[in-house]
């Protein structure tokens, strides 16, 4: 009797423990990538801010990426999102949507680089929730306008 | 064997939300003091830039100034409104600004070791 019920709680406090432990990595994981994602996005505003409209290099046009404002075809805004891509590129986290937009008709004018990703965890059988969508955004006055 | 799973859950969710909270804090005020490069005597640009680069919740507040500091080629301060070159000491003076942000934490508990509010300082060369 004594050792069918042990096995018992056994399995009760082991499941919690491998819920809890299999939560922690995929909540470092979520904590992580918004980071990077936050990273990337101040990186490209910094560039962004200081660069002037015709940034030295060329750079493809953006595609529009979900719940983020409409990129602008611009140089330096195609340049920023590139320069944003290439961050998250470097810190190995990839399919994450950039959309860099400029507003010329503030004063001064601003530029917003906005990254949004769709998180799905690595054991969705254990976690039965998410995708999670995480989103990063940053505004930035342009003062290396000529 | 639940409320401590929902103690250790509760803990990592406000831990983790004051560490996003600081990054967040850290990259304004670099995003600030790339303002201050350009306009260095627009303290109210520098604080709106910040204020205003992300949407943050509690706002931010900020010291009334962001203080230079000065020093010469061989890296010893001198006050700013001295000259190296007067003084003797080799190359112009380097100028640098601190600027420093300051944002209430809002964890859900107060948890013992959890900091009630977050300050985060980005010196900039300016000269």
């Amino acid at each position: 009797m004594d050792h069918g019920s042990a096995a018992v709680e056994a399995s009760i406090i082991l499941s919690a423990l491998l819920l809890l432990i299999v939560g922690s990595i995929e909540f470092g994981r979520v904590l992580w990538t918004e980071n990077t994602m936050l990273l990337a996005v101040q990186e490209a505003g910094r560039f962004a801010m200081i660069s002037n409209d015709a940034p030295p290099m060329s750079c493809d046009a953006q595609v529009q990426t979900p719940s983020c404002p409409a990129p602008s075809n611009t140089p330096l805004a195609n340049c920023a999102a590139a320069l944003a891509q290439q961050v998250l590129s470097s810190y190995k986290v990839a399919s994450i949507g950039i959309s860099v937009k400029e507003d010329q008709t503030s004063t001064p004018a601003t530029i917003t680089i906005c990254a949004r990703h769709s998180f799905g965890f690595a054991a969705p059988g254990l976690l039965p929730f998410g995708p999670l969508n995480l989103k990063s955004q940053v505004t930035v006055p342009r003062v290396g306008q000529r | 064997m639940a409320p401590i799973l929902l103690l250790i859950i509760g803990a990592m969710a406000d831990f983790g939300s004051v560490i996003r909270q600081s990054a967040a804090l850290a990259g304004a005020t670099r995003i600030g003091a790339e303002y201050a490069r350009f306009h260095s005597a627009d303290l109210t640009g520098i604080k709106g830039t910040m204020q205003h680069s992300m949407s943050f919740n509690p706002p931010l507040s900020f010291p009334a100034t962001f203080p230079q500091s000065c020093e010469c080629d061989d890296g010893i301060a001198i006050a700013c409104s001295e000259s190296c070159a007067t003084d003797g000491r080799p190359g112009p003076n380097r100028v640098f600004m601190r600027i420093t942000a300051h944002q209430a934490a809002a964890p859900f508990v107060s948890w013992l070791g959890l900091p009630n509010s977050l300050s985060s300082t980005t010196e900039i060369r300016l000269q």
